[in-house]
């Protein structure tokens, strides 16, 4: 998926992302504004893999989100995108179920 | 060990959860019979991955937290190669439950450390090995950074990661892992490295450029 300069200007306003990775599905970084973002695509490719045999073996439907909860509260989160996927940081201030929910509309807005 | 499990269970909208230890062995469950051993199995298999490649990037990993429509599942690292996987519905309180789980976390080490060896599910658990002197194994990072071996080993990652890009540096350390656990370290077992590698390359055409890659190395 390729985003235009103003959707990419729209993800990085949300209050409380602190740097991102857009990833392709075979791990291929399309846009970035994190640290390390060649090592977290990979991350988020393996993620992206991984998840189906947990989705089969519970008989669920795909996976919203994978949340990584490290110290003091600082989070990793993955969504799908279409056949891509985004991650993201949470600011440590920030309260992580508000900005999965401002991703989520900032994603539904691409549909537009 | 079941009993620190249930004390779990007390968070309400918590399903169940069990201990699963790399390669594949239940520890216990306390799940629901619907959940089988052999999808417990694979359920953990990926999670761990997914757990194993997040503690890559963030050392100070605690929980992994999966959310689906029906469901919610946690992850957390409890000794080395054993992990809580936690399952709840999918308006589980994710505090509560990650609180409970550091309030027990002590208790679930001791217990882990005193267990005998019993496998609620059934699964064999490996035989300890004969007492001898024991010589820590390298570990899969420390072999590819500082080993006699390293050359080798940073030779076979680089092409890996010119085949598959960026997801090689966790598959080749995963592959890494696994070939230690089978085999002591040496030029002459690196053939079983290659074959763990290839099994995981999915595309045949860039398995075999691998596999001539590898060969034109010196």
């Amino acid at each position: 998926m390729r985003l235009n300069a103003d959707k990419l200007a729209q993800l990085k306003s949300i209050p409380g992302l602190a740097g991102h990775v857009l990833v392709g599905p075979s791990g291929e970084l399309l846009s970035h504004d994190a640290p390390n973002a060649e090592s977290l695509a990979a991350l988020v490719a393996i993620c992206r893999q991984s998840s189906p045999a947990a989705e089969r073996e519970l008989m669920s439907s795909p996976v919203h989100s994978l949340a990584f909860h490290r110290g003091h509260n600082e989070r990793f989160f993955i969504m799908p995108l279409g056949k891509d996927s985004i991650g993201f940081f949470q600011k440590k201030e920030a309260v992580g179920v508000e900005l999965l929910a401002q991703v989520t509309e900032w994603m539904d807005s691409l549909g537009e | 060990m079941e009993s620190i499990l249930n004390e779990l269970t007390h968070v309400q909208g918590l399903t169940g959860a069990y201990i699963y230890q790399a390669p594949g062995t239940i520890l216990q469950n306390i799940l629901p019979p619907i959940f089988k051993p052999a999808r417990l199995l694979s359920m953990g298999k990926a999670l761990t991955k997914i757990h194993g490649a997040g503690a890559l990037n963030f050392p100070d990993l605690s929980d992994v937290i999966l959310s689906f429509d029906e469901s919610t599942v946690i992850t957390r690292s409890i000794a080395e190669k054993t992990w809580l996987i936690i399952l709840g519905e999918p308006d589980v309180n994710v505090n509560m439950v990650t609180l409970s789980v550091n309030l027990l976390l002590d208790d679930f080490k001791g217990s882990l450390e005193l267990a005998p060896g019993a496998d609620s599910a059934g699964f064999p658990i490996p035989e300890a090995p004969a007492a001898t002197t024991k010589v820590p194994a390298p570990s899969s990072k420390d072999l590819l950074e500082h080993g006699l071996l390293a050359a080798d080993l940073q030779a076979m990652q680089g092409a890996l990661a010119k085949v598959i890009g960026p997801m090689a540096k966790i598959i080749f350390l995963e592959c890494l892992e696994k070939w230690l656990q089978r085999n002591a370290p040496s030029r002459e077992k690196l053939p079983a490295l290659t074959d763990l590698v290839l099994r995981e390359i999915a595309d045949p055409e860039k398995a075999v450029k691998y596999q001539n890659m590898l060969e034109a190395l010196p």
